[in-house]
Formats: C-alpha cells, sequence, structure tokens
C-alpha cells in the first residue's frame, strides 16, 4: 500500500522533475545552446528586445526561419530606444552550425551552436531573450547564471546535511564531554545572526579580492557553518531518544559494534527528518543566494545568478521599457517551485512512512501478547 | 573693469530709487533681484510668494558641514545652501553678479580690488557680518597652510604668493596682488565662515588651538545651530541616509523687486537617496519636488510628462560643466614597498595612452546616455568659453578631440606589445614586462549605475585586448577614501567643473587638495606635472583672455595626453521637475548653465500658494 | 533563517524543549540559570564576529588616519582604547571593556563619529524596535485566526488558498515581493491620494510634530513592510497553527469535551489553542533570525531609517566597528528574543516545568 502510493506521488511530482532535468541539462550545455558567449557585449544593441524568428515576411512564408537584422535607435523625442529592423533582407537560423568558440562542459573543446545566424557578416544577431543594459545575450546569461542558481542548493545540501548528521549524531550517541563541546558550538552556531553574518563574510571577500566562485563557496559555506546547530540539535534529540530504548540495549547485549547500531538502527530513525529538513533547505538556499546577488554581495562581476541577473531589471525603466529583464525572474521562480514540489513529495513518503511504521509497530504490539 | 563696477552702484542706485517709489520693505543695502522685469538679466523669471517646502534627492550621505574642506558633492549640495560669498555668478547669464558685497572696484592695473560689503549684514545667528569675517576666512582658513581648504590652490599666484587680504574698515576689505591674477575677481567668492564662531580653531587667532583643528570642525555632530552661515537656509535636522531638513535663514540679505526676502521655499528637505530607483518611484509618486534622472529613466519620464504635469528638461545644447574620467594610481603599491613593476608601468605615460586608446567612448554615448552625451578629452568643461576645442576665446565649439588617443583596438594593443605587456605564461592574459601577472582593479561608486555601466564597457574591451581588469564596484566613501590616499588601484569617478580653467589647479598641482594619483609627486614631480603648474601660473598671469586661451590651450594638450585622467563622456543637461514648482529650471543644484552657483536656490517657489 | 519554514503536511515533531538545568531544583532557579547562560553564549558569539569583522583587509588606523576629518587626538586616542597595534585576543578583550563599561563600540570610518551614535542614534533604535515588533504582532494577529478557521474548517476555500499561498511565498523572496509592492503603488497612482512610497513617512511629515494624520501615515508606509518582512512568516505560522490545532482537536479530552455537550467556539479557543501555543511559541522562538533578515531586507528596499539600513551601508563602506556593533545587536536580540520564547514555553506547558 505504501509503494503504491509513492508511485502515484511521484507521478503527480513528475512534472517538477522534468522540468529540473531539463534545466540542469540546458545550463550544463549553455555554451551549446547560446549562440553568444554571456559576457560578450555588444553595446549598440544595448536594450534590444527578444528578436522575433519569423517564419514569414512581406516576401512570403520560408519553411527555414529567419531574422531580420536590426539595429538600435535613440528616438530623440521620447528618448525611448527603439528597435529598428531592416524587413528588405533575411537572415537564416542555422541549427548545429559553427560559432564561437567554447569548451563543452569546460573540458571539451568545441565550437557547434544549437542554432546560429548564417550571416555571420552581416552583423545581424539573435537574441531570443533580449539583450541587457551592456548588449549582452540575456539568454546564454540566464543558462550560465542558472548553472550558480541550481547549484547552490545541492552544494549547501551536500555540506550541511553529513555535517549535521556527523556532530549531532555524535553528540547523542557518545554524550559526556564531546556531547557537552558539541551543544555549546551548536547553540553558538544558532545565535549567530544568519543574513548580517552572510553579508559581512561577502564583503570582506570581495575587499580581499577573492574570485567570484570562491566568494561565493564560501558564503554558502558560513551559511552552512550557521545552519548546522539547529539541525544537529534536533537530531541529536532525536538519536538521545532512541539510545535507551529496548532494542537498542539487545542489541548492545547481544553484542553489537557501535557502527553497526548507528547503521542499522539508529540512522535509519534520524533520515527521515534529514531527508525532510533537505528538501526544505534548497528553495531557501536558492531564494537566499538570490537575495544576496540581487543585493549585490553574492555572486560579483563577471560571475553571474538569476539573482544577479534580476538586479539589472530592479527599476521602473527596467520593467517597463525592457520587460525581457525579468525572465530571470521565471526561471527562478520555476525552480524554486520545482524543488518545494519535489520536496512536498518527499515529505508525503515519509509522512506516509512514518505511519505505516507507526502502525506496522502497533500492529506488530497487538501481535506480541497472549 | 571699473566701468562695471561703477554700472553695479549706478544700477543699484536706480533700482534703489526705484524701490523707494514702491515703498518696500527691502532694507536698503539688500541685493534686490528684479524678478520677471525686462530688459534684466532676469527678465525670464517669475517673482513668487514665500511659503511650502521644497522636496529634493542628493546621492550619498554629507560628510561635514564645512564648505572650506569639503570636497564631494554630497556635502556641497548641502552647504551650497548655507554659506555664500562676496560674489557669485548670475544663473542665467554667467556674469560675475555682487553677492554679500554690494560693489567692487578694480584697479586700473588689476593688481588691487576694494570690495564694499553691504551694510548691516548678519549671520544666521544675528552677528553682524563685516569685513573682519572676510578677512578671517581668507586668511586664516582658506589660505592658512594647516587647513586643508580646497580653494588655496586657485588663489595661488603666478610667483607662488597668495594674495593679500586686509580690512580697510568695517565694511571695505581690499586684495592687493604683485601683478596681475585674471580668475582674482572669481576667486574671492569663497563661501564666507563666521570669526566669531570658528576663530578659537585655528592658532593664527587662538594660540591654544590644536593643529589642524578645523579641519575637523563643523563635523556631522555639529549642532545645527552652530552651523552659521550667510545663505538662504541654515542646517535644522540632519539623519544619515535618510534626509537634511533646511530652514529659511531668518537673516537672509537677498529680496526680490517686490519687496519679498528669499527664499521663496520656507524649507527645503533634501532626500539622501541610495537607490536612485526608488528616487524615480518617490519622484512619480509626487513625493520629490524635482529629480535628476539617469539616462535609463528619461523614457519613462517622457511618457508621462504630459499627463502627470511635470517638465523633463533635457538639453544637449545646454553647455555642460563637469568631467568624467578613469584614472590609474601612479602610487600603487608605493607605501607597502611592493608593486614596483607595475607602478612603474601605470608611470609610463605610454602606458596610459594605450589605455586610453581602450575607452569606447561611443559605445558608452549609445549604451549608457542613449545618445545623450558628449566625447570628452579635455579637463576643461564644454561649456568654458577657454574649452580647447573651440575656435578661440567664447567661440564656437569646432575641433574634435585632437589627443590621437581615440578608441582604437589595433593600436592599443600594439602600444601594449611595444612596453613588453605581453602574455608569457600562456594564460591568456598580459602579463608585466617581468613577467608577473598583472592584474587591474577597476572600481567606482557603486549604486551611481552609469559610471558603473562605464567601468564595464572599460573592462570588457580591454579583456578583449588581453588585460586582466576586474570590476570592483566600492561604497561611496570608501572609494572617496580610497581615492586620496592613494590607496586605489584604477578608478573612474569625475569631478564638477567651472568656467574658469584655474579651478583645476588643484587637481592637477601634485602638491594640490584635489590630486590623488601621484601623492608622491609632491616631492617628486614629473617634467609633465611641473610644466602643468607652471602653464597654471601663466594662464593666470595675463588679463588678456586671448593670451590665456591660447596657454590653457596647450595646457589641455599637455594634460590629455599626459593621461593622468583620461577622460569619458559627459552626459547631456537632464532635469525634472513638477508644474507646482515656479521657476523650476532654476531647481537643478548643480547649476544651469554656470556649474554650481549661489543664488539659484533662492529663486524657485510654489506656484500653488496663493498671491 | 537556515532553518525552512514547517509546513502543514510535515509530520516530523519541531518542538523545541529548552535546555534541561538542574532538574531538580525548581522553576526560579531554572529561570536564574537560563537568563545566566544567555551571558557567555552573547560572548562567544561577539567574539567570534569579531574575528570574522577583522577578516576584511585594512587597519583601522590607515583608514581612519587618511580621513581628514578625524583628529589627531581622537586617533591617538581611539588607538590605545582599542588596542590597535595588540594581538587580535587583547583587541577583542579592549573592546569587550569599552562596550560594557563605556558603551563606546568604536568609531566609524565613514562619518568620523562614534560607532554606537551611527547605528543606533537619530530614532534608529526605535524605529527599529517598532518595525520588528509591529512586523511579529501583525503577523501573529494575522496567523492564530487563519489558523484557527482552516482548522476548524479543512479542505475549505480558504485552507486551500492558504496552502497555495504558502506555496507562493516559499518561492518568491522578500525583496521581489517589496518591489512589486512599490511598482504596485507606484502603478495605482496613490501619488494622487496624497501618499508615498518608501521610508517611514511622506515627506511632508519629516520633522513636523506628532498628530493622528501622521500616525495614519506611519501605519500607510509600514503595511507594505509588514508584507514584505513578514508574510512568509504568518502565513508558516497560520498553517503551523493550524496543523498543531488539528493534532489537538484530535486528541481523546477534546474528544471528550466535545462529547461533554461544551460549545464548539470554546472547545477550540480554551482546550486546543491552549495547548497549541506551545508548537507557536517555540516557531515564533525559530523564525526570529528569519525576522531579522526579512527587516533587513526590507530596510534596504524601503530605505527605512533603521539600524539594520545603517548596518547595511556600514558593511558596504567597510566599516568596521560599526558592522560589529550591529552584529552584536542581532545577537543580543536573537538572544533575548529566543530566552524570552524558552520561559514563554516554561510558563505555557506544565508538562515542560514538571520535567524541568
Amino acid at each position: 500500500m505504501t509503494c503504491g502510493r509513492t508511485r502515484t506521488v511521484f507521478a503527480a511530482r513528475r512534472g517538477a522533475t522534468v522540468v529540473l532535468a531539463i534545466l540542469a541539462a540546458a545550463c550544463a550545455l549553455a555554451e551549446f545552446l547560446a549562440p553568444y558567449p554571456y559576457d560578450e557585449q555588444r553595446n549598440e544593441h544595448a536594450f534590444s528586445p527578444p528578436t522575433s524568428i519569423r517564419f514569414h515576411d512581406a516576401a512570403g512564408w520560408s519553411a527555414r526561419p529567419f531574422v531580420h537584422p536590426f539595429r538600435m535607435e535613440n528616438d530623440p523625442r521620447t528618448y525611448e530606444r527603439r528597435i529598428v529592423e531592416d524587413q528588405s533582407r533575411r537572415v537564416y537560423l542555422r541549427f548545429f552550425a559553427h560559432g564561437a568558440p567554447y569548451r563543452l562542459l569546460g573540458v571539451f573543446p568545441a565550437d557547434v551552436h544549437l542554432f546560429e545566424l548564417g550571416d555571420a557578416e552581416s552583423g545581424a544577431r539573435v537574441y531570443l531573450f533580449g539583450a541587457d543594459a551592456l548588449g549582452r545575450d540575456l539568454f546564454a546569461r540566464v543558462l550560465v547564471g542558472g548553472r550558480v542558481s541550481l547549484v547552490v542548493g545541492p552544494y549547501v545540501l551536500l555540506l550541511l546535511i553529513p555535517l549535521a548528521a556527523l556532530l549531532g549524531g555524535l553528540s547523542g550517541y557518545c554524550g559526556g564531554w564531546i556531547d557537552f563541546v558539541l551543544q555549546r558550538l551548536g547553540e553558538v552556531a544558532v545565535a549567530l545572526p544568519g543574513l548580517p553574518v552572510l553579508l559581512v563574510v561577502g564583503a570582506a571577500l570581495a575587499a580581499r579580492h577573492a574570485s567570484p566562485i570562491v566568494s561565493l563557496a564560501a558564503v554558502l559555506g558560513a551559511l552552512v557553518a550557521i545552519g548546522w546547530g539547529g539541525m544537529a540539535r534536533v537530531v541529536r534529540g532525536q538519536i538521545l531518544s532512541i539510545r535507551q530504548r529496548d532494542f537498542i540495549l539487545a542489541a548492545r547485549a547481544s553484542g553489537a559494534g557501535h557502527a553497526r547500531i548507528l547503521c542499522r538502527h539508529v540512522l535509519p530513525h534520524v533520515a527521515s527528518y534529514l531527508a525532510v529538513s533537505a528538501t526544505l533547505l534548497v528553495p531557501g538556499t536558492m531564494l537566499m543566494e538570490a537575495s544576496l546577488s540581487f543585493l549585490g554581495l553574492g555572486v560579483r562581476e563577471p560571475m553571474t545568478s538569476w539573482g544577479a541577473l534580476l538586479a539589472g531589471a530592479r527599476s521602473l525603466a527596467a520593467v517597463e521599457r525592457s520587460p525581457w529583464l525579468l525572465i530571470p525572474g521565471g526561471f527562478l521562480a520555476a525552480s524554486v517551485l520545482a524543488f518545494a514540489c519535489l520536496g512536498e513529495a518527499v515529505r508525503e513518503v515519509e509522512a506516509g512512512r512514518a505511519s505505516g511504521r507507526g502502525s506496522a509497530r502497533r500492529s506488530r504490539a497487538r501481535a506480541i501478547p497472549d | 573693469m571699473k566701468k562695471r563696477a561703477l554700472w553695479g552702484s549706478v544700477g543699484m542706485l536706480v533700482l534703489l530709487v526705484g524701490l523707494a517709489a514702491h515703498g518696500a520693505e527691502a532694507p536698503a543695502d539688500a541685493k534686490v533681484l528684479p524678478l520677471g522685469e525686462a530688459g534684466t538679466p532676469w527678465a525670464d523669471l517669475k517673482p513668487g510668494v514665500r511659503g511650502g517646502t521644497f522636496h529634493m534627492a542628493s546621492f550619498g550621505n554629507p560628510q561635514k558641514w564645512n564648505p572650506i574642506t569639503a570636497i564631494e558633492t554630497g556635502t556641497t549640495v548641502i552647504t551650497n545652501h548655507l554659506y555664500h560669498g562676496l560674489v557669485t555668478l548670475n544663473p542665467l547669464s554667467a556674469a560675475v553678479e555682487p553677492a554679500l558685497a554690494r560693489s567692487w572696484e578694480v584697479s586700473d592695473d588689476g593688481c588691487v580690488i576694494t570690495f564694499r560689503l553691504r551694510r548691516d549684514l548678519r549671520w544666521s545667528d544675528g552677528e553682524p557680518l563685516t569685513s573682519a569675517d572676510v578677512v578671517f576666512t581668507f586668511n586664516d582658513l582658506i589660505l592658512n597652510p594647516d587647513v586643508l581648504s580646497t580653494a588655496r590652490d586657485s588663489l595661488l599666484l603666478p610667483d607662488g604668493t597668495f594674495p593679500r587680504v586686509e580690512a580697510i574698515d568695517d565694511w571695505t576689505v581690499r586684495v592687493t596682488t604683485p601683478m596681475p591674477f585674471r580668475p582674482l575677481l572669481l576667486s574671492m567668492g569663497k563661501r564666507l565662515l563666521p570669526r566669531h564662531k570658528w576663530a578659537h580653531t585655528v592658532r593664527t587667532q587662538n594660540p591654544d588651538a590644536e593643529s589642524g583643528a578645523f579641519n575637523t570642525a563643523l563635523g556631522l555632530d555639529t549642532a545645527p545651530a552652530d552651523v552659521v552661515g550667510s545663505g538662504p537656509y541654515v542646517l535644522q535636522e540632519f539623519v544619515a541616509d535618510q534626509y537634511v531638513i533646511l530652514a529659511r535663514n531668518p537673516y537672509y540679505y537677498v529680496y526680490d523687486a517686490q519687496g519679498t526676502q528669499l527664499p521663496y521655499y520656507d524649507r527645503r528637505v533634501i532626500h539622501i537617496v541610495a537607490d536612485a530607483d526608488l528616487a524615480l518611484l518617490q519622484f512619480l509618486n509626487r513625493e520629490l519636488d524635482a529629480l535628476d534622472p539617469r539616462a535609463s529613466d528619461l523614457a519613462v519620464l517622457a511618457a508621462r510628462a504630459a499627463s502627470e504635469g511635470f517638465t523633463l528638461r533635457v538639453d544637449p545644447e545646454v553647455p555642460m560643466y563637469g568631467s568624467a574620467w578613469l584614472s590609474f594610481n601612479q602610487d600603487i603599491g608605493l607605501r607597502e614597498g611592493r608593486d614596483e613593476v607595475k607602478r612603474a608601468l601605470y608611470r609610463d605615460a605610454g602606458f596610459r595612452q594605450a589605455f586610453a586608446r581602450l575607452v569606447d567612448k561611443g559605445a558608452m554615448i549609445e549604451a549608457v546616455f542613449h545618445g545623450l552625451a558628449v566625447l570628452q578629452w579635455s579637463p576643461v568643461s564644454l561649456g568654458s568659453p577657454f574649452y580647447a576645442g573651440r575656435g578661440g576665446y567664447g567661440s564656437d565649439i569646432t575641433g574634435a578631440d585632437p589627443t590621437g588617443l581615440s578608441y582604437d583596438m589595433v593600436l592599443a594593443m600594439r602600444g601594449l606589445d611595444d612596453l613588453s605587456v605581453v602574455d608569457r605564461d600562456g594564460d591568456g592574459w598580459r602579463d608585466l614586462p617581468d613577467g608577473s601577472p598583472l592584474e587591474i582593479r577597476l572600481s567606482t561608486a557603486a549604486g551611481l549605475s552609469e559610471y558603473e555601466s562605464e567601468c564595464l564597457i572599460i573592462a570588457d574591451r580591454a579583456r578583449l585586448a588581453g588585460l586582466d581588469v576586474r570590476f570592483e564596484p566600492l561604497e561611496t566613501s570608501l572609494m572617496l577614501d580610497r581615492l586620496f590616499s592613494g590607496a586605489f588601484d584604477a578608478a573612474v569617478l569625475g569631478f564638477t567643473g567651472g568656467i574658469d580653467p584655474n579651478s583645476l589647479a588643484g587637481v592637477y598641482a601634485p602638491c594640490g587638495r584635489l590630486h590623488f594619483w601621484h601623492l608622491s609627486g609632491c616631492q617628486e614631480p614629473t617634467q609633465t606635472e611641473t610644466e602643468l603648474v607652471s602653464l597654471f601660473a601663466r594662464g593666470t598671469a595675463t588679463l588678456d583672455v586671448n593670451e590665456a586661451f591660447g596657454i590653457y590651450q596647450t595646457l589641455q594638450s599637455l594634460a590629455a595626453r599626459d593621461a593622468g585622467l583620461i577622460y569619458t563622456v559627459y552626459p547631456a543637461f537632464r532635469y525634472a521637475y513638477y508644474a507646482h514648482v515656479g521657476n523650476g529650471e532654476m531647481a537643478n543644484p548643480n547649476g544651469h548653465p554656470t556649474g554650481e552657483n549661489a543664488l539659484a536656490a533662492d529663486l524657485v517657489f510654489d506656484t500653488r500658494l496663493a498671491p | 533563517m537556515l532553518l525552512p519554514p514547517t509546513s502543514s503536511s510535515t509530520r516530523v515533531s519541531r518542538r523545541r524543549r529548552p535546555a534541561r538545568w538542574g532538574s531538580d531544583r525548581g522553576l526560579p532557579v531554572y529561570v536564574a540559570s537560563r537568563v545566566a547562560a544567555v551571558v557567555p553564549l552573547i560572548l562567544a558569539v561577539t567574539f567570534v564576529c569579531f574575528l570574522l569583522v577583522h577578516m576584511a583587509p585594512g587597519d583601522a588606523w590607515t583608514r581612519l588616519e587618511a580621513n581628514p576629518d578625524v583628529s589627531r587626538s581622537t586617533l591617538e586616542a581611539f588607538r590605545a582604547r582599542f588596542g590597535l597595534d595588540r594581538p587580535i585576543l587583547v583587541q577583542y578583550g579592549l573592546w569587550l571593556r569599552n562596550v560594557v563599561l563605556r558603551g563606546d563600540f568604536g568609531l566609524s570610518f565613514e562619518s568620523a563619529l562614534p560607532a554606537f551614535d551611527a547605528l543606533f542614534l537619530s530614532g534608529r533604535l526605535a524605529w527599529t524596535v517598532l518595525v520588528a515588533g509591529s512586523t511579529m504582532l501583525v503577523a501573529l494577529a494575522f496567523a492564530i485566526p487563519l489558523g484557527v478557521w482552516t482548522a476548524a474548517r479543512p479542505r475549505g476555500v480558504v485552507d486551500r488558498l492558504g496552502a497555495a499561498l504558502e506555496f507562493v511565498l516559499l518561492s518568491v523572496p522578500a525583496f521581489l515581493l517589496g518591489l512589486l509592492l512599490l511598482w504596485l503603488l507606484v502603478a495605482v497612482r496613490v501619488g494622487d491620494l496624497g501618499l508615498g512610497v518608501g521610508g517611514l513617512f511622506d515627506p511632508r511629515y519629516l520633522g513636523a510634530p506628532w498628530s493622528w494624520e501622521k500616525v495614519g501615515n506611519l501605519l500607510w508606509h509600514l503595511w507594505p513592510v509588514w508584507a514584505a518582512a513578514g508574510a512568509a512568516e504568518g502565513i508558516g505560522w497560520a498553517r503551523q497553527t493550524r496543523g498543531s490545532l488539528q493534532e489537538a482537536l484530535a486528541d481523546p479530552y477534546v474528544v471528550t469535551a466535545r462529547s461533554k455537550g461544551l460549545a464548539e467556539r470554546s472547545v477550540i479557543w480554551k482546550h486546543a489553542l491552549r495547548n497549541a501555543a506551545n508548537p507557536l511559541v517555540s516557531m515564533a522562538g525559530l523564525s526570529l533570525p528569519r525576522l531579522v533578515s526579512g527587516s533587513l531586507v526590507a530596510a534596504v528596499v524601503f530605505n527605512l531609517p533603521t539600524v539594520e539600513r545603517a548596518f547595511w551601508q556600514a558593511v558596504q563602506a567597510q566599516d568596521r566597528y560599526v558592522v560589529l556593533a550591529g552584529l552584536s545587536f542581532f545577537t543580543v536580540f536573537l538572544a533575548v528574543g529566543n530566552l524570552t520564547a524558552d520561559l514563554l514555553l516554561v510558563a505555557l506547558d506544565p508538562r515542560i516545568r514538571r520535567d524541568a
């Protein structure tokens, strides 16, 4: 019954998994998917809207998609920046064409792009999501920025869960002075004011001229250093509550080693809590990174993330005149929701398992007497 | 010049007679502005009514209330409201106007100016303002070597001495120079401070004073009642990062022709803005009466101007005063005793010139300013009659950039190659001539998005040329600290400007107060720096403006080619103000068209108040 | 901040139990010992913050020396008082002594004023308390009735809306919410009604004497702050209240109360809610870090004259001592808040009292 329920739950949440998988793949293959490098500036195309990919114009239909070459113009009266297309010419899209060289996944040199403009000399460009204030391709930037935004959650997860489990486990299982010391350390960690400390760490690393990646990794590390305390405390509590249980004592009496006891009896107990916490961590961390980058103390130039891209859209002028600059917000929201969805699924599974376990225990209990 | 002074006195006499006929209440010796009267420079403005509060925005906290030592605009936008000087510029005609001085006489050889103060002038605390205050301000503050005054450099005479300022009687001040000093009249317009408040902080008046005590006087912890000046407003309240409230000065000496004491607005609230986006929202929401918009905001404003009832003025034809530049620290690593090779590179004019060819000014004008900016190459403001791009003194602007350092990637890279700045270790970035990696950290004041975008464009081109340039925005006060203590690498910022190139003397002289990119040059100036100092001196020594124009032409070319400051682009005049701000074109604190000027703040009024 | 909001569907007990001290010695001793335990904790945390703040390069002496607004004598006195040339441990000790004995947090590099003034004066402390406190109270005032309503009517319209809202607010960061509110207000032209956006007051009330209109204006400026800083909190509490209230309502004694014929409202409010109060207090205590971070973000977006805003400014300006003062403030705020929550728990829940 529980298994069947699991399948249903995951089937319902398949959309979330698919979305995340597509996003992750797209971001990993950013240089292939996008025709231009993410940091290439074409200042003359600043604030250009998403290029219309057409199959039809005044000259008729076309089987192959094309764009019109364009330039940006500043209207002297309204001060708007307008796109002016040269509708007399067509520049056809080419797929799997050669373009700017890059390293696929950072390793393999390549120069094939998913789509490119056939006529490189015409100076025509295709900006799928439009261009930003300096004429950089937003599509490329969203994909490259996604690498940071999608990774921060799992990164913090992989650091925090084992750390909290280990320290909380040691604390609860060993007791004595280890427990005392770890508890005090945990209290200090919990008492540190979270966001202010992260801001200070971010600013200090910026002042030390740390590279943007190192800087972000360290800020997230600080996040872990602050966050382990609360989690470890709960883990400790759970371990304490089962340490004296009959089946543990029985196992000890039968001569089982500590490690065996830990693995077979203790860890599964806390795994449920850790799994649930993990699922709630990822969206929270993604949003935290977005907030930090938006405020300028997370990811810095020349790196980018969805939060940092949103910073370019924070003015009314951007929202009114160049609404495509808000596209990274959509990606952020979608992936946070997808992670939250997955988390919901995991939690429901765990809840089902807990009640199943409970009912099994109850049934076992009923079976024992007489 | 004597004739002009005479006209001034006669004109004043005529006006006084006219006023007497109208039964006006203005004191006999007040400065009267005949707003709206045909035939005067003030004809295009309207007289207003008193009352109301004017809300404006300023970027950055003020750092002090001291006009003598203030170096950045967050401070001067406030002090310009609080203090006046002997003379000022007419905001419309850019001619020299009497301010606290009623009139002046210039001797035939130009070496003596006698100022006559208005009678019965009072400081904002009611104490009388006399020639003793003038003498105190100049001799004990501005020209005092103990005081870090910014104006001293512009009063340096060609022979290395300073003008002698003395009081003849309570109402007369005489300024004497041993030789003609062309900018003397305007240089005497520095804002005055009261002797009775600050004499105790300088050793020349009070032997027990701590050395340099005046430099820390009038800091942010000064009680508002102690900030005493003679400007239109007095300080009422200051909350850091929030606002400064200015209240009317009851002893202000300027009146309009109807006998109304200026300023019209009872209060001025200067909202301290960290976020230009929020300022735009507040302006659109009618919380601010005027706004200094960014180029990217113009489209939003233009679309709403008619329906919301405000005026958006964008005027590329208005002469612009000010500069924006990129600078390399030629003393980098000197204090810590490292980075010798990098320092030698920055000190090489060839490197700076090669880098100047990487500054894509056309792209900046296009992308950052949407076409509403002009290319800059010279330290002198484009609006100044001495700007070397003109055919002659005061003529039209004809020439393009004569330095030969326009954007050219090929020449830039060749220049770098010639300096042995090439990639030796194969990491894709050029290295120093000795093989060690070259990393250039380009900073600007964070939050000034136009400077930040300029930095990103510069960094992009430099990186394409193989130079590892990293962009690091810094908070404004931190940036200024680093700049003036020689602790930066490369920086992009700007100066306000003025009509007379002599105001730049303090920037280009290595010992000058506003100099920052080669601080050790004060002990060991380069040949170019020495030449520039001498050119500044020669430029002031002649009263013939055409001769001065020629000297300043040479100076500008030399400064531009030396590339101690590499100029970028300067934006067109742009300002927005609501219809209920009478004389709204005067609301811009940066002045129009004369750069900072003292009188514009008085002239705006609330049209919604009943006359 | 890292500990995520609990959702109604989680079944894992998140009840916090206060640390156990002197289990046999009674309540007053427990309270006293809890209060006493806060002090070493604050000391330890401020020490960590001290080290963190000194992670940034550049020393105070060089920075202040270059600043012409600082007189030589002030600088020398500062160096002596704070031991700028001594080892870091000694510096911490001196800093601590100055703070505790004289309330002297050091100098601000930016304004050359005392760090305490830069951070707390001009009413900042008062506004901070007002903003943070009111955010919490308003969030509670929304959460409890909403939680009760949805617990009493599960799967109703309000309940489903609440679940959806929780989901949405989970994915929208506070700064985005704040910005959206600002844009919305300007778009609907509240300026025509004479209402302002951003800050705590309309410009015309600045420096004006207090009046009922000014209070009303303050509330108008505060509600977007409540929304941006407290909405995610509030909806989380509502769902938690709903969850624990449902548990409590299913308890046997409640069934008994119902079968006794007590009015439904009486059952809910008196019996069940009192038992649901425990997790609510725990949750409020757990949310304190998020309250700090939410009000920091709101202070930046809305430009509020609070301690958080001054702290943010100091972080950007690398104003070391002001940053340290700010971190200490947040630490004390959190510690006192947690202590209050713990003591409230003890007061509310006789079971814990018995255990303690």
